[in-house]
């Protein structure tokens, strides 16, 4: 009778066990949905005006349930198309799936919600100028200022502050449909596409940034995508100066510091042509013995993906180039 | 036992241990919901919810009594040494940097350089507190935070102004964004009502349509609008009341700049409004 007990307890315990883990795996592959509020029933079938917000698709397997990007995609308009003949068809095809689309909206939008500080930037270079101060712009760079802050307006004359002020959501929709470039921007610099700081929509954003970047982040590394070699390094690094993150992307804030995996990516990104020797030693030196030989191994197992990709950096990363708008 | 009375014992045993596995499961899952929901919570123990802001509205809440912020402390006795400790931990943090700044100056500057704003007795005192003072941000950024929040009205002043948080790592860290915003008015309006006219003064400057700016090489307050200048309503006719305030209370260093202030947004502003901005700053006043 008491085997029979112990048994009886025995079982207990593994249909227990059984039934958490299967409750911990539902937790994984079933993301929260976004809030929709924002966007309507379905990211994949945003409302008929305003921005998308968000997929629903497990963002582990983006494609799973999203539409595939078209085959051969039409071509997007030439650039500085006005946005107030482009935005309809362009949101149209964004919705539809493409996410060409969604970031060329995105990028424009950016421009847009730029478009102040540009006026800002030149007022001040004129100023100079006018008072001789040696390290004035020149007039040639003046006149380059002034022509695209006119071309930035025409571009975005006739969108409204919501429009723009929704732009992040075209980049979250491309990244969540599987997009590598825009996961890597979404989860990199999320307040540079977010709506006002501090606004509730802002920290409505905040926290979609919190559930999917991790996992995003993630996605893009599984497939190569090269920006996110420095973005991990950083964010593993866990370095702090003073009590302060050093990471110029809060992605640090969601991660476990990890030296190791730090210098691996650091490394990875050395081989790929992305970094120099200064910034691998930079984390090596942090590492012990052990460390060493655990970043060697990732870097064994992972540096195939991206050495493929050595030469399309030329022209800088996707995402600073293309969204936020760097030279 | 027999072979079909064996079967049936497993059978009861199986069936009782499937409900007890189901129990267990159940105690478990309820268990750790409560840790998540504990986890999840952005308040400090105690506080109270500021509840949902209305959509599309700039988040400055209604006027509320700092009181009205701050945690129930157990005893008031201890939450008072408790805010005192936290703030006076500020302080020292405080006291140290501006020690390094001087440090720092001194390097930098050759002997015929202005002097520093601190002077040497100072520094001969202060580089003794501060020997071994290990710089600790995030601390005192939660340590100013505390103090604030248990009623330590010289830190609500400073936390106010400034949560101390890494702009960078803004989404990281939300939450702390989103008690600030919650808890600053408040606390602005708190320090407005004993007076503090630099207070008054900086508030109108972060609530002007127009950004501040540092135009004529005033020393200006416009650095420190910054995050103020997020979650105030922007107001040229409340800006002008709290300016004008700010002039009745006095602003000391700041008068100058003040009064310039005054003349340049009060020129924006047509005859009722400005007479509607002096009605709000003698309501205000009259409110102390």
């Amino acid at each position: 009778m008491r085997r029979w007990m112990i048994a009886g307890v025995a079982v207990a315990f593994l249909v227990a066990a059984w039934a958490w883990r299967a409750r911990e795996d539902g937790v994984e592959t079933t993301k929260p949905a976004p809030d929709s509020d924002v966007i309507g029933a379905d990211s994949t079938t945003p409302t008929a005006s305003g921005p998308p917000v968000a997929a629903r698709s497990d963002v582990s397997h983006p494609s799973a349930s999203a539409p595939s990007p078209p085959k051969s995609p039409a071509p997007l308009p030439p650039e500085d198309t006005p946005l107030a003949e482009a935005y309809d068809a362009l949101a149209a095809r964004a919705r539809g799936g493409d996410n060409a689309a969604a970031m060329r909206l995105a990028r424009d939008l950016q421009r847009c919600h730029l478009t102040k500080y540009s006026a800002i930037a030149l007022d001040l270079a004129v100023d100079r100028l006018a008072q001789g101060k040696p390290d004035s712009a020149v007039p040639r760079e003046l006149e380059h200022m002034n022509s695209r802050l006119v071309e930035t307006r025409e571009l975005c004359d006739g969108i409204d502050r919501a429009h723009v002020e929704a732009r992040g959501a075209w980049i979250l929709l491309a990244a969540m449909r599987g997009d590598a470039q825009a996961m890597v921007c979404f989860a990199a610099h999320p307040d540079d596409f977010g709506p006002e700081f501090l606004s509730d929509a802002w920290f409505e954003w905040s926290q979609r940034w919190r559930e999917h970047a991790p996992a995003l982040v993630e996605e893009a590394y599984r497939r190569g995508q090269l920006d996110v070699l420095t973005l991990l390094a950083d964010a593993y690094s866990g370095e702090s100066h003073e009590g302060l993150p050093l990471a110029m992307t809060p992605l640090q804030g969601l991660v476990a510091p990890d030296p190791a995996r730090a210098a691996a990516y650091a490394g990875i990104a050395r081989r790929a042509g992305l970094a120099g020797d200064g910034f691998v030693q930079h984390f090596r030196e942090r590492l012990d013995a052990a460390g060493l030989r655990r970043a060697h191994a990732i870097i064994a197992r992972d540096a195939l993906r991206f050495t493929s990709q050595r030469h399309s950096l030329r022209s800088g990363l996707p995402c600073q180039r293309t969204i936020r708008g760097e030279q | 036992m027999n072979r079909a009375g064996r079967a049936v014992r497993f059978a009861m045993i199986a069936l009782a241990a499937l409900v007890a596995g189901l129990l267990l499961y159940r105690v478990a899952r309820h268990s750790r919901s409560d840790i998540a929901q504990a986890a999840s919570s952005t308040h400090s123990p105690g506080e109270p919810d500021a509840g949902p802001q209305r959509a599309g509205e700039l988040h400055r809440p209604p006027r509320a009594h700092v009181e009205d912020h701050a945690s129930p402390p157990d005893s008031a006795e201890s939450s008072l040494v408790t805010a005192e400790r936290s703030w006076q931990y500020v302080q020292q943090t405080q006291r140290c940097r501006a020690l390094r700044s001087h440090e720092q100056w001194r390097m930098n500057h050759e002997d015929d350089a202005p002097p520093s704003p601190m002077d040497e007795a100072t520094a001969a005192v202060l580089r003794r507190e501060c020997a071994g003072f290990e710089f600790d941000w995030r601390r005192a950024q939660r340590e100013l935070e505390r103090a604030a929040a248990l009623g330590s009205t010289a830190a609500q002043r400073v936390y106010a102004e400034n949560p101390g948080l890494a702009l960078h790592h803004a989404s990281a860290e939300a939450e702390a964004w989103r008690r600030w915003r919650d808890r600053a008015p408040g606390y602005l309006d708190a320090a407005i009502d004993r007076g503090d006219g630099e207070v008054a003064m900086l508030y109108g400057l972060a609530s002007m349509r127009n950004e501040c700016n540092s135009e004529g090489g005033m020393p200006s307050l416009c650095m420190r609008t910054f995050p103020l200048n997020a979650i105030l309503a922007r107001d040229d006719v409340d800006a002008y009341a709290h300016l004008l305030l700010a002039q009745q209370l006095g602003v000391g260093d700041f008068t100058a700049e003040l009064n310039a202030r005054l003349v340049a947004l009060g020129a924006s502003l047509s005859d009722t409004q400005r007479a509607e901005a002096a009605a709000r700053a003698a309501a205000l006043r009259g409110g102390r």
